[in-house]
C-alpha cells in the first residue's frame, strides 16, 4: 500500500506539472484556450494512467520509479479492458473525494487491490528487480565433495554474491554451518564456498 | 532469536516490497493487534478527552494522543516481532507487553526523537535490540544507510492516509445527505466540527482523529518493521544462514541414512560384478520382448519408442496435460448470446411505402450526388499524382536515385600552387612591383606561392598538388617554432583574408612582411 501511495502521488506531482505548464501555455487563448485546457485535463484524469499502463507494460511513470507493475490476476499483462475498467472505477475509490474507500480497501484487502482492482481482476504487483549486490568474487574453482541439488547450489552461490555485504565475522559464522561440505572452519570454510560457488557458476 | 520459526519468507527485497512485507503481517495478525490496540488506547482516549473536558482544552487532548503514538506504535510492534517467529502473543500477553515492555527508550522516543522521520524503522532497533549509547548510534547508521529513504516517504505517507482517512469520515457522513439538504448540512458540519466547534463537537472530533490513526498505525509500523527486518536480512543473509541449516540437516541425516549402505555395498561390489556381466543381456531381451508389444503404433521419436521396455508411464504427466488444458487460458471458451430475428421473411420496409416520385426524387439526387463526388475523387487523385511527380524529388528521395543516372561530379581543376618556374629570384621585388601596380590579388598569391615553396625546402618535401592553406599551415607546424613558421602563418592568413574574404592589408603591413620574408632569407642562408 504505501508503495502505491508514494506511485500515486509521483503521478499526481507529474500530471500537476504539466496541467501547470499547459495553463500557461494556453491562457493566451482565452475561451478557446479554456477548452483545450478542459480536454487536456480530462485527458491527463482518465488516460493518462490507461495509456501508460497498456502501452508501457503496465506501468505509469510513478509505478515505474516504485518498481510497481499493473498485472491481470493470472499474471498475465493487463489489457485495454482490465485497464480502463480499473481506471474507471477509481470513480468508486476516491469515493468521499479523498481515496478513502480505496484506501481503507488496500488495507484489508489480502493482495491490497483497491474496489477497482477487485472489479476489473488486476493486480499491482512489485517488479523483480536486481538487488545490487555484486557477483560472487573471482576465486578459483573448488570442486563439491558431494554433488548439490539447484536449490542448495543457489544458496551458495547467494552467499557468495552477499558475501562483501557481511562482516568477516558473520561470513564465518554462515560457513561454519556446512562443516560436511567445507571440512573447515573459519576462514578457509569461507574460502572454500566462495570457490564451489565459483565451480558453480562454471569457471574454472 | 531461532531463525527457523520465521514464518516470513526472507530473501532480499526492495525496500518498497519491503513495506508491504510489513503491511501483509499486519493484515496476518490482524485480530490480535486491533483486539490489543483497541484495548489499550480507548482508555487513554477517554481518559485524555475527559481531562481536556475538564479543562476546557480538548484540542490539548488530540494533541495528547497523537504525542503518544510511540507508546502505542509498541502494540504492534510487540505481535509483529514475535508472530514472525512463530510466537503469536494473545491480546492479554500483548495487553501485559503493553503496560511492562520497553518503556526505557520511550523517554528519548517521546521527547527529542518525536518527531524523527524514520520513526517506524528505528523503533525496532529501540525495541528489539536494547542498545545504548554509541553502539546504538553505529547500528542506526548501518540500518539507515540505504533505507532511510524509504523510511521518510513511508512517514509521509502514513501522515497523509490518517489526514485523508479523518477528511472521509466526516464526508462520508455528507454522502449520506440528500442534496436539496446538503448546502445546509454541509455548513452544520462545518460548523459543528470545525469553526466555533461546542464541546461535543470537539470530543467527536477527536473520535475521528483517533478512528483514522487506529486504522493507520498498525500498518505504519508493520511497513516500518518490513523494512527493518529487511536490511537486518540484507546485512546478516538470515535466509543464506536459513537455507545453509535446511542443507546442512539435510548432509547429516543422508549422511546417517548412507553409511551402512557404503559399507554393504563396498563389500558386495567383488561377488556384484562377476555376476553382474552376463545379466545386462537378460534384461535387454526381457525389455526388448514386451517393448514390441508395447509400442504399438507410437510416433517414431516419442518417449516410449525410445526407452522402450524402461519407459513406466504412471499417468501423472498425462493428468498434468490434461489439467493445463483446461485452464481457461490456454483453451478460452465463451459462450455469446445474439437477438435473432423471430421471422425471417423479408418484410417491407418504410421506404417502400412512400411514393414513387419522392423515391425517383432521391435517385437522382443519389445519381448527382455519386457522379460528383467520384469526379472529384478522381480529380484529387490526378492532382495527387502530378504532385508526387512535380515534388518525388523532395518527398520521395529515394525515386530519383533509382532511374537518374548519377551526375558526374564536375572535373577538378588544379593549378600547381608552387611551381618553381613561376616564381621569380627576387620574390620581394616582384611582389612589391605587383601591389604597387594595384594588383593586390596578384600580388599576395604570388607571395603565398613563394612561401609555400620555401615551406617545401624547409621541410625537403613537395606538399600534395591541392593542398588547401589549412593542410599547409598543419605542414609548417612541423617545422617546430621558427621564425619562417611564425612568418609563413601570417603570410597565409593575410592571402587567406583577401582570396575569401575580399579584406586586403595596408600596404604597411605588406611591406613589413616582405621585410620579415628578406630578413629570414638571410637568416637561413
Amino acid at each position: 500500500m504505501m508503495p502505491r501511495a508514494a506511485a500515486w502521488a509521483i503521478d499526481f506531482a507529474l500530471r500537476l506539472v504539466v496541467v501547470w505548464f499547459v495553463s500557461l501555455a494556453l491562457a493566451v487563448l482565452g475561451d478557446l484556450g479554456i477548452a483545450i485546457y478542459v480536454i487536456i485535463l480530462f485527458a491527463l484524469l482518465w488516460l493518462y494512467p490507461v495509456l501508460f499502463e497498456v502501452l508501457m507494460d503496465g506501468q505509469t511513470p510513478g509505478k515505474r520509479a516504485v518498481g510497481l507493475r499493473v498485472v491481470n490476476a493470472n499474471g498475465t499483462p493487463v489489457g485495454w479492458v482490465p485497464s480502463i475498467v480499473r481506471n474507471l472505477m477509481r470513480t468508486v475509490d476516491m469515493l468521499p473525494l479523498c481515496y478513502g474507500f480505496g484506501l481503507v480497501a488496500g488495507f484489508a484487502d489480502p493482495h491490497s487491490r483497491r474496489f477497482g482492482d477487485m472489479v476489473a481482476d488486476t493486480l499491482v504487483v512489485h517488479v523483480e528487480h536486481h538487488h545490487g549486490h555484486s557477483s560472487a568474487p573471482d576465486v578459483p574453482a573448488v570442486q563439491s565433495p558431494l554433488p548439490l541439488p539447484a536449490g542448495e547450489q543457489g544458496a551458495i552461490v547467494a552467499f557468495a554474491e552477499r558475501a562483501k555485504q557481511l562482516t568477516p565475522e558473520r561470513q564465518q559464522e554462515l560457513a561454519n554451518l556446512l562443516p560436511q561440505l567445507t571440512q573447515a572452519r573459519g576462514a578457509v570454510a569461507v574460502q572454500r564456498l566462495l570457490g564451489m560457488a565459483s565451480s558453480f557458476l562454471g569457471r574454472h | 532469536m531461532r531463525l527457523e520459526g520465521l514464518t516470513v519468507a526472507l530473501r532480499p527485497r526492495s525496500t518498497w516490497e519491503a513495506t508491504d512485507l510489513g503491511v501483509a503481517l499486519v493484515r496476518r495478525h490482524a485480530r490480535t493487534i486491533w483486539s490489543a490496540w483497541v484495548l489499550a488506547t480507548l482508555p487513554v482516549l477517554l481518559l485524555v478527552n475527559a481531562f481536556g473536558a475538564a479543562i476546557d482544552m480538548v484540542w490539548l487532548s488530540w494533541l495528547l494522543i497523537w504525542w503518544l503514538k510511540p507508546v502505542f506504535d509498541r502494540v504492534p510492534l510487540y505481535v509483529l516481532s514475535r508472530a514472525v517467529f512463530g510466537a503469536t502473543p494473545s491480546v492479554r500477553e500483548t495487553l501485559g507487553a503493553f503496560l511492562r515492555w520497553g518503556w526505557r527508550p520511550m523517554f528519548g522516543w517521546l521527547t527529542w526523537r518525536r518527531l524523527h522521520p524514520s520513526r517506524s524503522l528505528l523503533l525496532p532497533v529501540d525495541l528489539l535490540e536494547g542498545l545504548a549509547g554509541a553502539r546504538r548510534g553505529e547500528r542506526v547508521r548501518v540500518l539507515q544507510r540505504s533505507t532511510s529513504g524509504t523510511a521518510m516517504l513511508v512517514t509521509l505517507i502514513a501522515a497523509n492516509m490518517d489526514a485523508m482517512l479523518s477528511l472521509s469520515v466526516v464526508l462520508l457522513t455528507l454522502m449520506f445527505v440528500p442534496i436539496e439538504f446538503f448546502s445546509d448540512a454541509a455548513q452544520q458540519v462545518w460548523k459543528t466540527l470545525f469553526e466555533n466547534p461546542p464541546l461535543w463537537g470537539q470530543c467527536l472530533g477527536n473520535l475521528i482523529a483517533w478512528f483514522a490513526t487506529s486504522l493507520i498505525e498498525p500498518f505504519y509500523v508493520g511497513a516500518g518493521f518490513g523494512l527493518y527486518l529487511n536490511r537486518r536480512t540484507q546485512l546478516e543473509a538470515w535466509d543464506v544462514e536459513l537455507a545453509f541449516r535446511r542443507l546442512a540437516a539435510r548432509l547429516g541425516a543422508s549422511a546417517a541414512a548412507l553409511l551402512p549402505l557404503v559399507f554393504g555395498a563396498l563389500l558386495l561390489a567383488g561377488t556384484a560384478r562377476a555376476a553382474d556381466e552376463p545379466s545386462p543381456d537378460k534384461v535387454g531381451g526381457a525389455a526388448g520382448e514386451t517393448a514390441t508389444a508395447d509400442i504399438g503404433d507410437a510416433p517414431k521419436d516419442s518417449l516410449r519408442r525410445i526407452f522402450a521396455g524402461r519407459y513406466i508411464d504412471d499417468g501423472g504427466f498425462g493428468d498434468s496435460v490434461r489439467q493445463g488444458y483446461t485452464d481457461p487460458d490456454l483453451s478460452p471458451k465463451s459462450r455469446e448470446h445474439v437477438w435473432e430475428k423471430r421471422d425471417k421473411s423479408p418484410g417491407k420496409t418504410s421506404l417502400d411505402k412512400n411514393p414513387s416520385w419522392l423515391q425517383g426524387w432521391f435517385e437522382a439526387i443519389g445519381r448527382v450526388s455519386s457522379f460528383v463526388a467520384e469526379n472529384v475523387l478522381w480529380v484529387l487523385a490526378a492532382l495527387l499524382a502530378f504532385l508526387l511527380v512535380r515534388y518525388h524529388r523532395v518527398w520521395l528521395p529515394w525515386i530519383g536515385d533509382r532511374f537518374e543516372r548519377e551526375r558526374q561530379p564536375d572535373a577538378l581543376h588544379e593549378h600547381d600552387i608552387a611551381r618553381p618556374e613561376d616564381v621569380p629570384a627576387d620574390v620581394a621585388g616582384a611582389v612589391r612591383a605587383l601591389w604597387q601596380q594595384g594588383q593586390a590579388r596578384a600580388a599576395l598569391s604570388l607571395f603565398y606561392r613563394a612561401a609555400v615553396l620555401r615551406l617545401d625546402e624547409a621541410l625537403g618535401i613537395a606538399l600534395p598538388p591541392g593542398a588547401t592553406e589549412a593542410e599547409c599551415l598543419r605542414r609548417a607546424r612541423r617545422l617546430g617554432d621558427t621564425d619562417y613558421t611564425r612568418l609563413f602563418v601570417r603570410i597565409v592568413r593575410c592571402w587567406q583574408a583577401a582570396a575569401y574574404a575580399q579584406r586586403l592589408p595596408a600596404t604597411g603591413e605588406v611591406e613589413e612582411l616582405l621585410a620579415a620574408w628578406s630578413s629570414t632569407r638571410s637568416a637561413a642562408a
